[in-house]
C-alpha cells in the first residue's frame, strides 16, 4: 500500500502552486459490468469560493444526457457524429441527497425549467445559506446506468468508459453567478478543483484504468476487487474497466504512464508510449511542468472507436491501428492532441461551454508546435512517398480554417455554433491558426514565453479570453493585444493576393514593371514582396500592407519572372496561399508532368476494364 | 504449335493498343486537369506547388476546383465504360489472332465485330458475375464485422474485416479468368455465349491449374509492372528535376504498355489452347 498524501501532487508543482479545493468527492462506487451499472455513494464537500453567500447549488448530471431521444444533448447532436439513440439508453438516478446533518435535498430539487424535457442539471436548494469561504458536506447516493457506448461514454460488450457517471457542481463564479448549462452536443464540461477520493469495486478478472494514481489495491474485498484513486487538483473524474485489456507502462521522467490496450496491439502502445516519452518533456517545456505522477493512455477495443479521442484529468482515450504504418501520424496527432488537454482543460480550465476555443484552440496549437518539435518542419502528418504529397500538421489546420464560408467569431459559446462541422473549424483549427500567426509573426521564443506566461497565470483557475489578453497586453503591447481581440473576438476572412505582375524593357536597358497585392481583412501587418527575374535573381520589398491594394514598383536587370507576398509564410491565417504568388505576364510555369500523372491514373482505369 | 502473327505484327499490335489506351488517357487528362493546369501555370511552382508548404497548396487547389470534381468524374465514369465496351470487342480479336495463324489483326477485328452480340452476352454474364462477387464479399464483411465483435485481439478482427475483401477479390478473379476463357471458346470454335460459357466452366473444373494459375500468372506479370512503376513514382515523389519528371512518365507509360503485352499474351495463350484442344477433339 502507498500513503496517499504522497502520490497528490509532484513536489515540484506542490511547492510552487496549491490548486483551490473547491469540490471533493469521496466515492465508494461498483461496478456491474452485466448490467452496466455503477452504484455509489459517499460524500460531496463543496466549499463557496465566490464573495456571495448561496443558498442553492447547481449539479450536472450530465449521464441524463443520454436517457431518451428528446434530451437536449439528443436534440443537438449533428447526424454525422453520434447516433440518433444509442441501443440501450443511460441514466444518473440519485437515489439520497442530504446534508451532514441529515436533511433530505431531494423533494426540492428540480431540472433547469428553462431546458424542457432535459434533467442534465439540478438546482438544489440549500436549508441555509452558504457564506463566501463556508463548506457545505452532502451526503450522496446515486446509481449510473450506462448507456451503450456514445460519446466517449457507456459499454461495448464488457469494456466500459464510465465518464460523467456521479453528480458533479457547477462552478460558482467569483461573482455569485452558477455557470451551470445543460450538456449540449457541441460543448464538454467545466468544473471546480478538488480531490477526489474513489474507491473502484469490481469484478475478477477485469482491469481498471482511472483518474489519478492507485493509492490502495487492488484487493479482494467481499467477493470483489477493490483499488482507490486519489488525486487533487483536478476537477473530473473517470475510469475503464475491460476483462481483456493488457497493459504496458514506462516511467518517463517522473511520471508513471500506463497504456491499456487490446490484445494483439502491443505496437500501438509501444509506438504511444515512445510518443510520450519525447512528448512529455517537449510539453513541459513549453507550458511549465505536467503536475501529476500519472497518465493512463486507454485504447479502445474493437467495435469501440467511440470511445476515443477523449480527455479526462490523468486519463485519456485515443486510438490505434496495429498496422498503422509509423509516418502515418494520426495516431501521434490524437494522443498528443489528448494529452495537451491536460494542460487546456486539465489545468488551465476554462469554462468549455461558454469559451470552447480557449482548449480546443489552445490545445490544438499546442499539438501542432509539439508535432513539428517532435517530427520535424512542419509537423509532419501524413508523410507517405508512395502515397502521395505530404501532409503538415500546420497545413491541416490552415486548410480547415481557410475552408469556413460565413465566419463566426472565435469567442462563441458551444451552443452558439450552429452545426458541430461549424463548431469545429473555428474552434480547432481558426483558433489554432490564428495562435500559429502569432508565433511566425513574433518568432517561436518569444511567443512561446508569452504562452506559458498565460498558462502560468491561469494554471488551476478558470481563465477567460480576458485572462490571455491581459498577459498578451503585458508581454507583447498593445497591437498584439488588439489582434488578439480582433482575430479571437470578431467574424472575419482574411487574404493576400498577388492579382498582377508585369515588367518592360525601357530605354535605359532596365526592366521596370509592378505587382499588384490584394488584401482581404482586418489585419494590416507588414509583409515581404519578393520579385524573382527571369534570370532567379530574387529581390524582397518590404509594404506595410495597410491598404487594400497595394501597387508595388519592380526595378530589376532582367524581365520578371514572377512575384510573391509573403513567402516566408508569417501570416499562415490567410483563406488561400495559393494566390500568394503569380507569374508575371507572359511567363507560364510547366504543369506537363500533371497532366501526364493524371493520364497515367486515368490509363491504370481504363486497364481495369480493358487490357 | 500454332504460332500467332509475326513478331513484328505482334509488337505493332501491342504498341497500337497501348497508344490507343494511353492516347485516350492523356486526352481524358488534358480535359479533366485543365481547370487545374490553368491554376498551377500562373504559379511559379506550376506542377511542383503540389508538393509545396506541406500540403496547404495541394488543399488549395483541391477547394479552388470544388465545383469541377463532379464533372470531371462523371467525364472519367463514361470514359471508362465506352472503353470497356471498345474492350469488348478488342478481347475477342486477340483470341482469334492466337488461333489461327496467318490471320491479319483487321480479318480478326471484323469477326470479332461480327460476333459482338455473343461477346455483350458473355460481358452480361460476367456482369453478373462481378455482382455477384460483390454481394458475396459484403455479406461476408457483415460476418466478419458480427463476428469480430465476439473477439478481442485486433489482428483477428482485421482478418476478420478483410475476409469479404478477400472472398470477393478472389471470385472476380476467377470470374475475370472464366470469361476470358469463355470469349476465347467463343471466338476460337464459333461457340454461342451458352456454349461457351459451359465450356470455360468445364476447362477450369478440368485444368485448374493450367488454366487458373495461368490467368493468376498473366495478371501477375501485368500487375508488377504497375508496382514497379508506382514504386518509381513514389522513391521520385516530390522531386521536381527534368530527370526525375521523365523518369517518373517514361517508367508510368512503360507499365501501361508492360500491362497492356501481358494481358494479350494471355489473350492469345487461351486462343492457341482452345484452338488445340479443338484440333485434338477433331
Amino acid at each position: 500500500m502507498v500513503a496517499a498524501g504522497a502520490l497528490l501532487l509532484l513536489p515540484s508543482l506542490a511547492d510552487a502552486q496549491t490548486p483551490p479545493r473547491v469540490a471533493d468527492y469521496t466515492f465508494t462506487a461498483t461496478l456491474d459490468p452485466v448490467r452496466h451499472t455503477v452504484r455509489a455513494d459517499g460524500t460531496i464537500r463543496w466549499t463557496n469560493p465566490s464573495s456571495v453567500a448561496v443558498s442553492e447549488l447547481w449539479l450536472h448530471q450530465y449521464l441524463n444526457g443520454f436517457s431518451g431521444p428528446r434530451t437536449y444533448f439528443m436534440r443537438t447532436r449533428s447526424a454525422s457524429t453520434w447516433p440518433a439513440h444509442p441501443p440501450h439508453w443511460g441514466r444518473l438516478a440519485i437515489e439520497s441527497l442530504r446534508t451532514g446533518d441529515g436533511a433530505d435535498l431531494l423533494p426540492t430539487a428540480t431540472p433547469d425549467p428553462a431546458v424542457p424535457e432535459d434533467d442534465s442539471q439540478l438546482r438544489v436548494a440549500l436549508p441555509r445559506a452558504v457564506a463566501p469561504g463556508a463548506t457545505i458536506e452532502l451526503a450522496v447516493r446515486f446509481t449510473a446506468t450506462l448507456p451503450e457506448m456514445v460519446a466517449r461514454t457507456g459499454y461495448q460488450g464488457s469494456f466500459h468508459l464510465v465518464a460523467q457517471w456521479f453528480p458533479k457542481v457547477a462552478v460558482l463564479e467569483p461573482d455569485g453567478t452558477w455557470a451551470h448549462f445543460p450538456f449540449h452536443a457541441n460543448s464538454e464540461f467545466y468544473s471546480d478543483f478538488g480531490r477526489y477520493d474513489i474507491r473502484i469495486r469490481y469484478p475478477r478478472g477485469y482491469t481498471i484504468g482511472a483518474t489519478g494514481p492507485r493509492v490502495e489495491g487492488p484487493a479482494l474485498v467481499d467477493g470483489l476487487m477493490e483499488q482507490r484513486h486519489v488525486q487533487e487538483g483536478i476537477h473530473d473524474f473517470a475510469f475503464t474497466a475491460w476483462n481483456h485489456f493488457r497493459r504496458a507502462d514506462r516511467r518517463i521522467q517522473r511520471v508513471e504512464v500506463h497504456v491499456l490496450h487490446p490484445p494483439g496491439n502491443e505496437r500501438g502502445a509501444a509506438r504511444t508510449l515512445d510518443l510520450l516519452s519525447g512528448a512529455l518533456p517537449a510539453f513541459e517545456r513549453r507550458f511549465g511542468p505536467y503536475p501529476y505522477p500519472v497518465l493512463t493512455v486507454v485504447l479502445p477495443p474493437p467495435g469501440a472507436s467511440a470511445a476515443g479521442g477523449m480527455e479526462y484529468p490523468t486519463l485519456i482515450t485515443t486510438g490505434s491501428f496495429w498496422w498503422g504504418p509509423r509516418r502515418a501520424r494520426d495516431v501521434e496527432y490524437v494522443t498528443l492532441h489528448e494529452f495537451g488537454h491536460q494542460y487546456f482543460y486539465g489545468m488551465v480550465a476554462s469554462n468549455e461551454h461558454r469559451y470552447p476555443f480557449l482548449d480546443e484552440g489552445f490545445c490544438e496549437y499546442a499539438t501542432a508546435r509539439v508535432m513539428e518539435d517532435l517530427f520535424g518542419r512542419g509537423g509532419p502528418l501524413l508523410d507517405l512517398p508512395m502515397l502521395g504529397p505530404r501532409l503538415d500538421a500546420w497545413s491541416w489546420e490552415a486548410l480547415g480554417s481557410s475552408g469556413i464560408a460565413h465566419p463566426l467569431a472565435l469567442d462563441l459559446g458551444a451552443d452558439q455554433f450552429p452545426t458541430w462541422g461549424r463548431y469545429g473549424e473555428h474552434v480547432y483549427s481558426r483558433a489554432a491558426i490564428v495562435l500559429r500567426t502569432m508565433e511566425r509573426r513574433l518568432g517561436t521564443r518569444l511567443f512561446t514565453a508569452t504562452l506559458r506566461a498565460y498558462v502560468d497565470r491561469a494554471r488551476f483557475s478558470h481563465p477567460t479570453p480576458e485572462t490571455f489578453y491581459a498577459v498578451v497586453r503585458e508581454q507583447l503591447g498593445p497591437p498584439w493585444e488588439a489582434f488578439a481581440r480582433t482575430a479571437f473576438g470578431t467574424p472575419w476572412r482574411y487574404n493576400l493576393a498577388v492579382t498582377g505582375a508585369s515588367s518592360a524593357r525601357e530605354p535605359d536597358g532596365r526592366w521596370r514593371g509592378y505587382a499588384v497585392v490584394d488584401r482581404e481583412g482586418p489585419f494590416d501587418l507588414p509583409v515581404n514582396v519578393v520579385f524573382t527575374d527571369v534570370r532567379g535573381s530574387r529581390s524582397v520589398v518590404r509594404i506595410p500592407n495597410d491598404r487594400v491594394m497595394t501597387i508595388v514598383p519592380y526595378d530589376g536587370s532582367a524581365a520578371l519572372r514572377s512575384v510573391s507576398v509573403d513567402p516566408e509564410v508569417t501570416l499562415p491565417l490567410e483563406e488561400r496561399r495559393l494566390d500568394n504568388a503569380r507569374m508575371a505576364d507572359g511567363h507560364h510555369a510547366p504543369t506537363l508532368p500533371l497532366i501526364g500523372r493524371v493520364a497515367y491514373w486515368i490509363a491504370f482505369a481504363l486497364g481495369s476494364v480493358g487490357p | 504449335m500454332i504460332r500467332w502473327i509475326s513478331t513484328g505484327g505482334r509488337i505493332g499490335v501491342v504498341l497500337g493498343v497501348a497508344a490507343i489506351e494511353l492516347g485516350l488517357a492523356w486526352l481524358l487528362g488534358l480535359a479533366s486537369t485543365a481547370s487545374i493546369t490553368e491554376t498551377l501555370s500562373e504559379h511559379p511552382l506550376g506542377f511542383a506547388a503540389l508538393h509545396a508548404q506541406g500540403g496547404r497548396l495541394l488543399g488549395d487547389v483541391i477547394a479552388l476546383n470544388a465545383q469541377a470534381w463532379a464533372p470531371i468524374g462523371v467525364l472519367l465514369a463514361v470514359a471508362v465504360l465506352a472503353w470497356a465496351v471498345v474492350w469488348m470487342l478488342l478481347g475477342g480479336m486477340f483470341p482469334v489472332l492466337g488461333s489461327t495463324a496467318g490471320v491479319r489483326w483487321h480479318r480478326a477485328a471484323a469477326e470479332s465485330l461480327r460476333r459482338a452480340p455473343t461477346l455483350l452476352g458473355l460481358a452480361s454474364i460476367a456482369g453478373a458475375g462481378y455482382a455477384l462477387a460483390a454481394f458475396a464479399g459484403y455479406a461476408a464483411t457483415g460476418w466478419g464485422a458480427r463476428t469480430a465483435l465476439t473477439r478481442f485481439d485486433v489482428r483477428v478482427v482485421t482478418l476478420l474485416g478483410l475476409v469479404g475483401w478477400i472472398l470477393g477479390g478472389a471470385l472476380a478473379g476467377l470470374i475475370t479468368v472464366w470469361h476470358d476463357t469463355a470469349r476465347a471458346h467463343a471466338m476460337a470454335r464459333g461457340k454461342t455465349a451458352m456454349q461457351s460459357s459451359g465450356a470455360a466452366a468445364l476447362q477450369m473444373a478440368r485444368e485448374p491449374l493450367s488454366t487458373v494459375a495461368a490467368g493468376v500468372g498473366y495478371g501477375l506479370v501485368a500487375w508488377s509492372y504497375l508496382g514497379a512503376a508506382w514504386a518509381i513514382s513514389g522513391l521520385l515523389d516530390g522531386k521536381t528535376s527534368t530527370a526525375a519528371l521523365v523518369t517518373v512518365m517514361a517508367a508510368q507509360h512503360l507499365a501501361v504498355l508492360g500491362r497492356v503485352h501481358a494481358r494479350m499474351k494471355w489473350f492469345v495463350w487461351l486462343g492457341q489452347r482452345v484452338s488445340l484442344a479443338k484440333a485434338r477433339a477433331e
